[in-house]
Order: structure tokens, then sequence, then C-alpha cells
């Protein structure tokens, strides 16, 4: 009797000081955010509670729109471009007679190690219009009429902010790849060898289902990623030209911090979480039916 | 209290991991990090005690801070237990920085603030900020003072909160041996002005450099020809947050098209859209430019330049209306932290700050101080003069944009927009008259 | 004859590996070719930007690292990133540990339930969360510490931390485990004694995901520390940028101080590191 009483006793205490700081330091926050959320306060007078007053007034405001807009386009490509790269890079580097595999690897993984800041800084310079590394190749190159001032570019600032996103992080997609197709047992390709299939049908049957699973990690983990997309663009473009490059986390902090409006940026917060949420829910959804589908 | 009950939950979660159930216990590595250092509790008073004084300057040009900074040497060696340590914050980060820190009790013992709606009415407002009134009249700080400034920057609060430290002009700073070299003198009409444009540009330089990706000062060159082009009482009502206004006005879509006509013929830099306000500022000291259109915030930065900068207001548009100076208005606010625990060395030191000894320095470095000699001392320079001259010939013009932080920003935004021609002045100024009414009428 | 089909083909191999090599090392210029520019520029004096702006130098200039690291403070920058990386990391590898091996491990009630209420906090990114913590710091006194992010952070990644140690933990070989408890070990020892020394792999990746997430947070410093005295590596770079935003050799200069550490530790580690995040993410399925 008394050793089973520990024996659920004691487990608690290996789990307390974890539940503590969860609790204390992420659950109780968000408790509050939504709290916030539903209140109109400037951050130092009187908290009114206004219901659900925040999230109606999101519904037409244009700039909330616009914000939600980029982030979703940037989460899109996001999903896609750096996603395609790495699969494309670990196919290279993974299952091909090659030199210095590590080397490659380890130099493609590198930016991902970068601070943002220190990358914003680095693409600043890559993009300056006098001074800036594209303009003077592309001035090198004979292709001077190409160059622009990238990030003052109402059609090509997003797209420039987003290659230096993607320089940060196709190499971890890399690597997952890279560790994903080497789990593959080389049996299956002398298989298929012998059958006579050529590297389409080796990479249609054999690769892409065996990397169902680690794709869904991959896109997971760059979209909730992709959409807290921040610190490239606070310090690069602040939401400029125009608007043109301004998104959700951006936005929150300005109506917050910048404008008094502590419960629409919470709001906004809210907005954005729930994003993530769904989002999330659907891709393991999809991945569930694609299971079930792959077993039947 | 909570604080030390923080981490007393942390070491004791902590503590738990060194018990060990069997044999000798592996050694578990813990944080060693001594709790960060408490502020040091400053009794006050004029005691002898080392003090250190926190001064934050808003702005990332830093050359009148260096003005400030002598003042500061001087007060140091009058009281040698002060330090005074000052941060320089950019603009931006002044806007959202300032009243959060203000709120979080770390904020600065006497500060740079930003008048009115940007940061000294919030700030204010919400308690943080000591009223001077009492304090200034016992100590005579307001007998000399030019007091239409202190009224300007205070007028919709309840007392003096703010003593702007010079009165600002915006205009047009030149490089005076680019203009001697094509033969060129400061223009009294805007064709003048623009002709001086064309021929710098055939002369392959680039006429005029703005920081149009910070957004704010692009929308300084639009508001220069604004305040020409506009009944002074309609700007004048728009800054005060009257909701009968509106920004759907005629004249101000006609300066907003000016802009952009100086954009296309080549007289303002091509990449102003990817160019800072810092950018802006070197690109001119640097001989990029012959003019940047900033304001005096950044003299002291010009007077480091290689060459003589000089300074003539953009010439109006309308010469049907009196002259009116975007731009000119009393500068950034000094201000006193009230929860500031060294707060009477913060009045000691705005005390010299507003001296006739302190006045005469700052003048005699260039600042168009707001402050009324017996005797006008010497000047600094032809600069300082140019300044002068365009401050008698003009009324006030203020900064029409900070009556609503939002709205304020959209016009930011917009005027890129404009500019990059993604968007009319007529659809971009509906938007923000949409904003504004929402924004000061809610 | 077959003997020179086999010397053919192997030649061909060979060849193939050398296209390959050649492709590879192509691509990796775009990593390589901005750092190796990031370098010389930080080397150069502007009147050599403006003149040669691709080309190497034509006079080193070492002293604008001394430069940079002066006017920029960053000396006091490194020593926040520092107290506030190694605390946390210390932190959520010990308490996860700790709770990855009562989920493995341990039979006790609401086990399920628990693990998912773990888990639901995966989806919630920590950017999210600046406001309200940003009000709980400001209620704790802490704004401006290094607890201010410290706390947070430990917060946040326990359903990481958890997750990635306790697949680890699960599967373990049971044999140790049995006869570990066979010498009499309680589960705190099993834990210090026997699991924690073999699960030293998903230790390290643990440690790597949090030193390079805490070393590189910003949106949360942006809002919880506001004076310079607090300031870490990448809010103080973000300052120093704003005040150099045209002086390229001192803005690359500041941007090397801020990552040659990590990249230092990086290159050293390079292989732990990819094996630690495959590890990470794979088991995150």
């Amino acid at each position: 009797m008394p050793k089973t009483k520990s024996q659920s006793f004691k487990p608690f205490l290996f789990i307390a000081p974890a539940l503590f700081f969860y609790l204390a330091f992420f659950i109780w926050p968000y408790i509050q955010l939504i709290w916030l959320s539903l209140l109109e306060w400037n951050g130092f007078g009187d908290r009114v509670f206004i219901g659900f007053e925040n999230y109606v007034d999101l519904l037409d405001d244009r700039q909330f729109w616009l914000s939600f807009q980029h982030n979703l386009s940037w989460s899109m490509a996001a999903i896609i471009i750096p996603v395609a790269l790495g699969l494309f890079l670990a196919l290279l580097l993974s299952r091909t007679p090659m030199h210095g595999k590590v080397f490659f690897r380890a130099v493609y993984f590198m930016p991902q190690v970068i601070s943002s800041i220190s990358v914003a800084v680095v693409w600043g310079w890559v993009y300056n219009p006098t001074f800036g590394l594209l303009n003077q190749s592309l001035e090198f190159l004979g292709l001077g009429f190409l160059a622009r001032g990238w990030l003052g570019d109402q059609t090509f600032a997003l797209p420039a902010l987003f290659v230096a996103w993607s320089w940060i992080h196709y190499g971890f997609t890399m690597v997952i790849f890279i560790a994903a197709l080497e789990g593959i047992d080389e049996v299956y390709f002398e298989v298929a060898k012998i059958d006579g299939a050529g590297w389409w049908q080796q990479l249609r049957y054999i690769v892409i289902p065996f990397i169902r699973g680690p794709m869904t990690t991959i896109v997971l983990v760059t979209a909730i990623s992709s959409f807290q997309v921040f610190d490239l663009i606070f310090a690069l473009t602040n939401g400029g030209p125009g608007r043109a490059t301004i998104v959700l986390p951006l936005y929150m902090l300005t109506s917050a911090f910048t404008f008094h409006k502590i419960g629409y940026g919470a709001a906004i917060a809210v907005v954005l979480s729930m994003v993530i949420l769904v989002f999330s829910l659907v891709l393991l959804r999809v991945r569930g039916s694609l299971k079930e589908s792959s077993v039947a | 209290m909570r604080r030390k009950f923080v981490i007393g939950m942390i070491l004791f979660s902590l503590s738990l991991l060194v018990l060990s159930g069997c044999s000798t216990p592996e050694a578990t590595a813990e944080p060693t990090e001594a709790p960060p250092e408490a502020p040091i509790e400053e009794s006050g008073g004029l005691s002898d005690e080392p003090v250190t004084l926190t001064f934050w300057w808003e702005g990332a040009a830093v050359g009148n801070l260096e003005v400030f900074q002598k003042s500061f040497d001087r007060f140091m060696e009058m009281h040698p237990n002060v330090t005074i340590e000052t941060v320089a914050i950019p603009f931006e980060d002044m806007l959202r920085t300032f009243p959060l820190a203000l709120d979080a009790g770390t904020g600065p013992d006497i500060s740079m603030s930003l008048p009115l709606e940007s940061t000294t009415y919030p700030a204010a407002q919400a308690g943080h900020l000591l009223e001077l009134t009492a304090i200034g009249e016992e100590r005579g700080w307001w007998d000399k003072y030019d007091m239409k400034a202190i009224e300007f920057d205070n007028r919709a609060l309840d007392g003096i909160y703010g003593v702007p430290y010079e009165w600002t002009a915006v205009g047009v700073f030149y490089n005076t041996e680019v203009f001697s070299d094509l033969g060129l003198e400061p223009p009294d009409t805007l064709e003048e002005f623009e002709a001086i444009m064309e021929t710098i540009k055939q002369a392959g330089i680039t006429p005029v450099s703005v920081g149009g990706k910070d957004g704010w000062p692009l929308v300084h060159v639009w508001q220069q020809l604004v305040f020409t082009n506009v009944e002074y009482d309609t700007l004048r009502a728009l800054e005060d947050r009257d909701p009968t206004q509106s920004y759907e006005n005629e004249g101000l879509i006609e300066a907003a098209n000016k802009v952009v006509e100086w954009f296309e013929a080549g007289y303002l830099d091509p990449n102003l859209l990817s160019t800072g306000f810092t950018d802006a500022n070197d690109l001119f000291i640097n001989g990029g430019t012959a003019m940047n259109i900033g304001g005096t915030w950044v003299q002291q930065d010009f007077r480091n330049a290689p060459f003589e900068v000089r300074f003539f207001p953009v010439p109006p548009m309308r010469t049907d209306i009196p002259l009116h100076l975007g731009g000119f208005n009393p500068a950034n606010d000094i201000v006193i932290v009230k929860e500031s625990p060294n707060v009477d060395w913060a009045i000691e030191l705005m005390d010299f700050l507003l001296s006739e000894e302190n006045m005469t320095l700052w003048w005699e470095n260039g600042f168009l101080v707001p402050y009324t000699f017996d005797e006008i001392p010497p000047g600094k320079d032809q600069l300082q003069a140019d300044l002068y001259t365009t401050m008698q010939a003009n009324g006030p013009g203020h900064f029409i944009t900070v009556a609503a932080p939002e709205t304020n920003q959209l016009i930011w935004a917009n005027m890129q927009e404009i500019v990059a021609q993604t968007k009319s002045p007529e659809e971009a100024f509906a938007e923000v008259q949409e904003l504004y009414i929402s924004e000061v009428s809610p | 004859m077959p003997d020179r089909q086999a010397r053919r083909s192997r030649r061909l191999s060979r060849l193939r590996s050398v296209v390959y090599t050649l492709i590879a090392g192509l691509l990796s210029m775009f990593v390589l070719v901005p750092l190796f520019l990031v370098f010389v520029t930080a080397l150069k004096d502007r009147l050599q930007i403006a003149q040669n702006p691709l080309g190497l130098p034509a006079v080193y200039l070492w002293e604008n690292f001394a430069h940079a690291w002066e006017q920029g403070n960053f000396g006091l920058y490194f020593r926040n990133s520092i107290f506030i990386t190694f605390p946390s990391v210390v932190a959520v590898v010990l308490l996860s540990l700790l709770a990855a091996y009562a989920f493995a491990m341990l039979k006790f009630p609401w086990k399920e339930g628990l693990f998912i209420f773990f888990l639901a906090g995966m989806t919630i990114p920590l950017g999210v969360l600046a406001i309200p913590l940003f009000y709980e710091m400001l209620d704790l006194g802490l704004i401006d510490t290094h607890w201010a992010l410290i706390l947070p952070q430990i917060g946040i990644s326990m359903p990481f931390g958890i997750l990635l140690l306790r697949s680890f933990i699960q599967d373990l070989p049971r044999e140790i485990i049995e006869a570990g408890r066979i010498d009499g070990c309680s589960d705190w020892g099993l834990l210090w004694q026997i699991v924690m020394p073999i699960s030293r792999p998903a230790v390290f990746s643990l440690v790597i995901f949090m030193f390079t997430w805490s070393w590189n947070e910003f949106l949360l410093a942006t809002v919880l520390l506001q004076t310079e005295a607090a300031r870490t590596l990448p809010l103080g770079l973000n300052f120093f940028r704003g005040r150099y935003s045209s002086d390229f050799p001192m803005l690359m200069a500041g941007a090397i101080i801020t990552f040659i550490p990590v990249v230092i530790v990086y290159v050293i580690f390079q292989r732990q590191f990819i094996k630690g995040i495959v590890a990470g993410s794979l088991s995150g399925t």
C-alpha cells in the first residue's frame, strides 16, 4: 500500500517544475492575452471590458487584412520554396556519389544559426541601391538596367525579404530531408534498378512515399515559423514602403505599443495564434488521411 | 517581493534536482547566475553621494547631442558627484520604448520627449512626468524663456510638462561649394528653386536627398509645400484634431502632386524609397547630393560636413497667403520623469539647462534657443543666421501630422505610395481622412 | 570485355561524382560568397567601398573591429546574451529531462491528459505572448532584467523539450533500466545515473536547439528589455544598425561580432548540430 501511494505521488514531483514554468510563463500569459483582447485599454488608464468589439473592428480594418494577406502569401511561399529547395539539395547530397558531402551540408545549414538581425544587416547591404552586392553584381554582369532599390520597391520589397528569409531556412529543410533519405533501405533501389525503373519512377514510388512523414514535420515547422516572421521585416523595412511588407506580428506590436491600443494588439495576437492552430490541425488531418490511404 | 518569490521558486525547483536516489549522485550543473542587480536606490536630495542621471536622446542623428554633452560636462564639473549617462534612441524606437519604459519604471531620469501626442502627452497623462510650473516659477525658469514655445508644446495639458530646447525649422540644407561652382543663389520663388534643381541635375549631381524609406522625412518635403499652399487655420485645426476638418483637401493633394513631379523629374534622389533618414544625411554630407530637405535636429551633423552647409526655406507654392514654415515650431521637449529616484538632481540639471549660462552656450553652438537675451551673444555661423532670418520672416508651421499617431503613420506610408505611384493622392488622402475621423472622434 | 566495361562504368561514376560536387560547390557559393564579402567589406574603409565594392581591400583595416566593438558597446551585449542564454538552456534541459522521464517511465493518473496539455503549447508561438508577458513581468518587477527573458523561454520550451526527450527515453532498451532497478536504484538514481548518460545525444540536440533560439531571440527582447544596460546582442546590433546605417564597414564588423561566436560553435560541433536537429525534428512528428 505505501509503495503504490508513493509511486502515484512521485511522478508529479518529476513533472511539477516543468509544469510550474509552463503554467506561469506560458499558459497564464496566454489566458491574459485572451482577457486583454476583450478590453479597451491604453496601457495606463482604466480597463474597459468591451466583449468582442476588438475582433469586430478587425473585420473592417484594411491594415489588418493587408497584414493577413502578406502573412498568408509569405507562408504559402515558405512551405513551397525553401522546402522544394531543401528537397532538391538533399537529393543531390544524399544518394549520389560525390566529394565533401559533410562539408556542403555544414555550409548550407550555416545561415540557420546566424541571428536574424545579423542576417538583416547582411541583406540590407546586399539590397542597398548604391553600394549593394546585388546591384553591383548586376552592373558587373552588364545587367545594370535590372538594378533598383530593392527594399524601397512596392513590388519587390516583400519578395526580397522572402529571399533573405529563405536563405536562412532552406538549410534546415535540407538537413531533415537528408536524414529521411538516408533512412531508406538500399534494397528498394536495388530492386527498382533491376525492374528498370528510371530516376523519376524511383523518386515517385520510393522516395516520395518514404519522406511523407518528415515532409509534414518540415511543412509544419516552416509554416509556424513563417507566420511569426518579424525580425527581418522589422529591421529591414519596418512594414514599408507604403505598407508593402506589413505582417501581423509587426502590426500587433505597433497597435499595442505605438498606438497604445493594448486590447486591439492582443486581439491580433489571438487571431494569429488561431490561424497557426487551424493550419497545424488541417495539416495533421491531411497527413492522417494520407496515412490511411497509403495503408489501404 | 514577488520577484523574490519567483526567484525562490526557481531555486527551489532546481534544488530538487540535486537529490538523488542511489549511491553517488552525478553532479548536476546549476545555473550560477547571480540575480540581476537591483537598481541602486538613491535617497535623492542634493547630497554629495555619487549619483548617476540617465538622459535619453531621441534620434539617430547625434550631432545635436554633442552640444548637449558640452552642457552635461559643464554640469558634472560643477557637481563632481553627478554622472550623466546619455543614450541615443532612434525616432521609431523612441515612440514605442519611451512609454513602455516609463510604465515599467526602467525609463530615464530626465529625457528628450517627442512633443504632443507622440510621447509627451501620453506620458504626462499616464502620470509619469513631473509638472514643472511651480518649480519653474520658484527658480525663475520662465522669466526670460519664450513662453510661446512652452505653451505650444503643452497646450492640451493641465500644466507644463515639457520644455522645448530650441525652435526647429525644416527646409533646404545646401552644399555651398556646389552652389558656388554652378553659380547658384538661394531661390525666392518656387520656379527659381525648380530651375536650381534642374541645373544641378544637368551638372550630373542628384539635387536633393530625402530619407524616404523611413516615411516621415518624405512627409516633411510634402509638408513644406503644404504650409505655403493651404490656409494656416485649416492646418492648425487638423493638428488640433478637429473632426470637422478634412485631409481630402485640394491644397494637400496639389502639394503631393508637386512632390511626385519633382521625383519624376529626377530632382529628388531616385532611390529615396530605399534610403533611410541617416543614409540620406550621410549621402548629403559625403557630397552625393547638393541638397537635403530636413530639419534643424541634424544641423550639427551637417556642420561636420567637409564643406559649408547653409539653409533656405522651400519657396511658397502660393504667394497670396501669409507665410508659414512647415516644421517651424518648438523642438523636442526636455521632461523630468516623476518616478525617478534622482528627481531632485534632475531638477537641478534642468535648472542648469535653462540658465542664461547654458542658453548662451547653446546659442553659441548654433541652437535657435527660445530665450530672450538682454543682448544677443555672437552667433555660431552663417547657417544659424540663415535659420534665424527664416524664422523671423515666417509664421510657425508645426507638423500637422503628429495630431493622431495612427493617422500620422498612415500618412507616412501613403506618401511613399504616392511617390511610388501605386496610389493616387486622391485615394491616399481619402483613406487618411477615414482613419483620421475614426481616430479623433471614436 | 567485362573488365573494360567495369572500368568504363567506374570512370563514368567518377565523372558523375565530379559533376555533382561541382553543382553542390556552385550552390554553396550562395552562402559563402555573401559571407566572404561581408568580411571583406568589414576590412575596408568607405572610400574603398565606393571605388571597389566587390574587390579585395587595398589596405586591411583590422581596427574596424575594435572600433565597432567600442562604439557598439558589444562587450555589454555579449555578457547579457550569455547571462540569458546559459541559465535558460540549463533549466530547460534539466526540467524537461525530469518531466520526460516521468512521462516515459512512470505510471500515474492523468498522464495522457497532462502530456496532451503540454503538447498543445507547441502551436502557440512565443511572439504572440509579447503583450501579456510585458504586463506579467511588469507586475513581477522583472522588466529589463535577464529573468524577463529567461522565465518565458523556459516556459515555452517545455513542450518541445519534453516531447524530444520523452520519445528518446521511451526507445531506450528496457534491459538497462531493469538492471538499474535490480541494483536498487530509485527513480532519481535511475534518471541521473543511467538514463541521463545514455540520453546524451538527445540532450545534446536539445541544448543546441535552445542555444540558437535563446541566443537569437529578438521580438520578446524588444518588448521586455528597454535600456541600453539590458540589451542582448541582436537588440544591440539592431540599434547599432540604426545609427551606422550607411557606414558599411562598421555595420559588417558589428554583424560579424554578433554571429561569429555562434558560427565558431557551429563549425566545431556541426556534425552533432545537424544530427541533433534531425533527431529533434523527426521525433517531433
